[in-house]
């Protein structure tokens, strides 16, 4: 059973990981919590619903197009509201309400035209499964975690190596210099938009096909799980996220099949407040330095 | 128009004061419509929770979005005595107080020296787990299927069990709860807290203990959330565990944004509205939420620091004395 | 001459009862009170349960006030599913009680629960629509549950379980929920007495997880004979499923939530073989199709149909039969005073419902009534009992 456990775990925790890695590029780049992160999530997964349900496109057509939808409503959430905010150099606090109020908003589109009933949602990627030892393991799981790391590997190509990223990273520090160094904060930051969008598309929707359902409370279901993974591995760290996301999951089975389920998250909660008293920057946080 | 509207309030003080004083008195009496006066004192209690998380927000600045957990466990608190161990007095007020205070306590040690979004988190966490808890305790508190029927309490003899008893006792708390952190914010200490709001690293060295403080005010943050959530106990008779999710928690934080950090009197207009607009959008329908979300954007837009979260009305207080002074000051010369 | 007396008999007692029927209509002494208010939830994550139950009532009441010719009125108040809500509609509706007959608790134990005392100060009827919490009808004297009382619906349960799969050993999953505790506890109870053995007692905290592959490989190395996954039918949906996945060998019992659409959408044709228990019957086109139901059911589902463009299912089954069984009884007492109304809904006994066969109040005003059992096959669900 402990290597089943194993598994499962992992396969949560890459689930955790997959949207993590989005929220936490906000989190490094604007210090910004982003609440609507999860809302994309869900409209990328019921956008694709919807496209394939009702024009008789191809699956991975009408996954594409929803790609690009999430990505524009990253862009418009940051280009219609927050870069307002920017402009009117309001404190960060208006930032974390505006993007609260915008989730709200998409969830509760979402459920005006879908209603609250789950949907099933066809898994494409189903190849069978194998077995290791006597654990099972799907060849979706296999993938999703393969994704996830491979998302991994792009984005910190993109923010580690690239010019946009080393931008991305001057404007995390301090903004304002950074615009004077004559980096285009506004372009940088939609582009971060965009791309976290994207992520959360393609999260929402491997995720919907793991679990071959979608709801309207997928995306509060997971909030509080990507916050914590991105705590726990390491704020506006990318390695972080996934590390944080899979220890996260594995650490919830391991309580739900050992201990107790139905406290299952009050302990592993109660494990990341451990974590961070010994490691008060997450895993793979830098340590911050505190000026006077 | 804020401004307008804050300088008017300042110069205007005391009778402003005098009317509110008045129609609250009145208020009972004159309103019998029991939905009213439930919404009016739902509003009291969210002020008093509004203000107690101002104090651990907008004063100390460490963001909190757990707060309703500290309300939670008050409420249970008040809940169990009155309910197994036959409390039947506003002993259960306080008892709510000081177990929410202790929680405080234990949550404030650990976290002391994380910062920024490590604390929000954490709190943001510390509400689940609580909420768990609850949820899964049966022996204490009867889990998801709440404690139901909890006894009204009686002060001086006198059952507290009508709409207008509680309307008093809700006014009585939210009263006390502003002087205890007005008083606060004006002292030696508030002086400490805002300075360790500002920098704690040189708060610290100009020799603040910013260990000792940053604790006190957020026990007594989670202590004034705790009274309120005995408070909200006792009136409802009925809580269980979905009373107080992290949702609740973020409706409180908004209020306090919304009104404006640091600004008791903002808190007060926060979280007014956000308890009557959700009933005010009643017509709305499936709409409702949908319209609360964008309503909440567009405000952000438009002022973006809360409604009064620039305003300083104790600057605008010595400006007026001063404009005064300079005119009495300025016709003594001429004449 | 023989043929002549009867149709003089048939024809005298017709006419008897229409000018009873007459009499009774002309009778009903309002008091100014003609509407029923709900409270249901119209947002938020349990919207479908709210909008089900609204529609059946609202049917209900249309067609009670054509067939009756009164003008009774349904208003409805969005609650979100929240009890806190519940209580600041309550006390809307109890500041103008002058017009309103009774009210009706949409979704949920816990909202009807944190009403009650609210809706009892003011002597006013508090029917709950889908609350089957079984200490609800303690708590007023007004107070009546609509769906089958938890604690005889669990012993039935495990009744029929035993009967369709023998005793043995059974691993029981359940959200912890107040509905889930309860109906799981008193179930596990009844099996234990049965002579049966619990193996696996686990409870998950619904809308923290769909994913519960941790408890079902603990399930799977206890061996059970049977598994029983009681929850929203989602989650049953999606636990099974996952059962499946991981070859857990044995017999599933899923609980009557799970009798809608939805979930064998949800499903497909992978669940076949599972049992389902519910207190209310199927209102599928499937089964419909199969012949397995009565006139009134099929009455039912294409007037619903017609009116609102969708299935019904069990909650609106149970809204229409909210409405329906207080307009009859104010019929029946001709009059909207609480007390003499809830004279006659206490004395219903085998009450021809929609939601149920057999729905009679006991002493405690219990709702009791008899028992489905579906398997499903091919997709789709076949009544066994």
């Amino acid at each position: 059973m402990f290597l089943q456990q194993i598994v499962n775990g992992i396969t949560i925790g890459s689930t955790y990981a997959l949207v993590a890695i989005g929220f936490n590029m906000i989190f490094g780049v604007l210090e910004l919590t982003n609440f609507a992160n999860s809302s994309l999530y869900m409209f990328g997964a019921y956008t694709t619903f919807l496209l394939y349900s009702a024009t008789g496109i191809t699956f991975f057509l009408s996954f594409a197009i929803s790609i690009i939808l999430t990505g524009l409503l990253g862009y418009c959430l940051d280009r219609f509201a927050l870069r307002t905010l920017r402009k009117k150099h309001a404190p960060k606090l208006a930032g974390l309400i505006t993007t609260l109020g915008m989730s709200m908003v998409i969830d509760n589109s979402i459920m005006v035209i879908f209603g609250t009933d789950s949907k099933a949602f066809e898994n494409h990627l189903d190849f069978g499964k194998f077995y290791i030892g006597n654990a099972i393991v799907t060849w979706t799981q296999v993938i999703i975690l393969v994704v996830a790391c491979v998302l991994m590997s792009f984005l910190s190509v993109l923010v580690y190596r690239t010019k946009i990223g080393k931008a991305m990273g001057a404007i995390a520090q301090n903004a304002d210099a950074a615009k004077l160094m004559g980096i285009n904060t506004n372009k940088v930051i939609s582009f971060t938009f965009i791309i976290s969008g994207v992520l959360a598309c393609i999260a929402g929707n491997m995720i919907a096909m793991n679990y071959r359902s979608i709801e309207t409370n997928m995306g509060s279901l997971i909030g509080t799980k990507i916050f914590a993974s991105a705590i726990l591995g390491g704020v506006g760290s990318v390695p972080g996220a996934i590390v944080g996301g899979v220890l996260l999951g594995v650490i919830e089975t391991m309580v739900s099949a050992y201990i107790s389920s139905g406290y299952r998250d009050a302990i592993s909660f109660t494990i990341l407040i451990v974590v961070l008293l010994i490691m008060p920057n997450g895993i793979f946080g830098k340590k911050a330095i505190n000026k006077v | 128009m804020i401004e307008k509207l804050s300088t008017f309030l300042v110069r205007r003080r005391v009778p402003l004061l005098i009317a509110v004083a008045v129609v609250a008195m009145l208020f009972p009496q004159v309103i019998t419509s029991k939905y009213i006066l439930r919404i009016a004192i739902l509003c009291l209690m969210y002020c008093m929770l509004a203000v107690s998380l101002n104090l651990m927000t907008g004063i100390l600045g460490q963001m909190s979005f757990g707060h309703a957990a500290f309300w939670g466990i008050g409420a249970y608190t008040a809940a169990i005595l009155a309910k197994t161990y036959g409390w039947t007095n506003p002993g259960v007020l306080i008892a709510g107080a000081v177990v929410s205070g202790l929680f405080g306590l234990v949550l404030s040690l650990p976290v002391m020296h994380l910062k920024g979004y490590y604390f929000t988190i954490v709190t943001m966490v510390f509400c689940q787990i609580i909420r768990i808890v609850e949820i899964n305790w049966m022996s204490l508190t009867n889990g998801p299927l709440g404690i139901m029927s909890i006894p009204k309490i009686f002060i001086f003899s006198h059952k507290i069990k009508s709409q207008a008893d509680f309307f008093y006792l809700a006014l009585i708390l939210l009263v006390l709860t502003t002087l205890i952190v007005v008083k606060l914010t004006n002292s030696r200490t508030g002086y400490a807290i805002l300075a360790i709001r500002d920098d704690d690293l040189a708060a610290g060295a100009m020799g603040i203990n910013v260990f000792k403080y940053k604790s006190m005010t957020i026990v007594l943050a989670s202590m004034l959330a705790g009274c309120a959530g005995a408070f909200y106990a006792i009136y409802t008779g009925y809580i269980d565990p979905n009373c107080f999710t992290n949702a609740v928690s973020n409706n409180m934080l908004v209020m306090v944004i919304l009104g404006g950090l640091g600004n008791v009197f903002g808190s007060f207009v926060g979280a007014t509205v956000l308890t009557i607009l959700p009933e005010a959008l009643r017509g709305f329908s499936e709409y409702r939420q949908l319209v609360f979300g964008a309503l909440l954007v567009i405000l952000m837009l438009v002022r973006s620091e809360g409604l009064f979260g620039s305003v300083n009305f104790k600057y605008i207080r010595q400006r007026l004395t001063l404009e005064k002074e300079m005119k009495a000051t300025g016709g003594g010369s001429n004449g | 001459m023989s043929l002549k007396k009867l149709f003089a008999i048939v024809l005298s007692a017709v006419l008897l009862c229409g000018a009873v029927g007459c009499l009774a209509e002309g009778t009903i002494d309002y008091n100014g009170r003609t509407k029923l208010a709900m409270f249901a939830p119209l947002t938020g994550d349990n919207l479908q349960y709210g909008v089900k139950i609204r529609n059946g009532a609202q049917l209900a009441v249309d067609q009670f006030n054509a067939e009756h010719g009164t003008e009774f009125t349904l208003e409805v108040y969005d609650d979100k599913g929240d009890p806190n809500e519940a209580v600041n509609i309550a006390n809307m509706i109890v500041s103008d009680k002058d017009e309103v007959v009774a009210a009706l608790a949409g979704y949920g134990s816990s909202c009807a629960m944190a009403t009650a005392s609210v809706f009892d100060e003011e002597e006013m009827i508090l029917i709950g629509v889908a609350a089957s919490h079984a200490d609800l009808p303690g708590m007023g004297e007004y107070v009546y549950p609509i769906p089958m009382s938890q604690r005889l619906e669990a012993v039935e349960f495990a009744n029929a379980v035993e009967a369709n799969c023998g005793i043995g050993k059974i691993a029981i999953v359940y959200q912890n929920t107040d509905h889930g505790v309860q109906a799981c506890n008193l179930f596990k109870t009844q099996w234990e007495s049965l002579g049966g053995e619990v193996v696996v007692f686990e409870s998950f905290v619904p809308g923290e997880t769909k994913d519960f592959s941790a408890v079902l490989s603990k399930v799977k190395s206890a061996e059970p004979d049977i598994l029983y996954v009681n929850a929203a039918y989602n989650d049953v949906a999606q636990a099974l499923m996952q059962a499946k996945q991981l070859e857990l060998d044995c017999a599933y019992v899923g609980p009557g939530m799970c009798v809608n659409e939805e979930f064998l959408k949800l499903v497909g044709t992978e669940l076949d073989g599972t049992l389902i228990l519910s207190s209310t019957p199927c209102f599928l086109p499937s089964v419909i199709e199969s012949g397995n139901i009565d006139e009134a059911t099929a009455k039912f589902i294409d007037e619903y149909t017609a009116a609102f463009g969708e299935t019904p299912d069990g909650f609106s089954a149970q809204g229409y039969d909210s409405v329906n069984i207080v307009l009859n009884s104010v019929l029946a007492a001709g009059t909207t005073d609480a007390a003499a109304v809830c004279e006659q809904i206490s004395a219903i006994r085998s009450y021809p419902g929609l939601s149920g066969f057999n729905m009679s109040y006991n002493e405690q005003k219990e709702m009791n009534k008899g028992i489905y059992v579906f398997e499903i096959v091919d997709g789709s669900f076949n009544r066994i009992q």
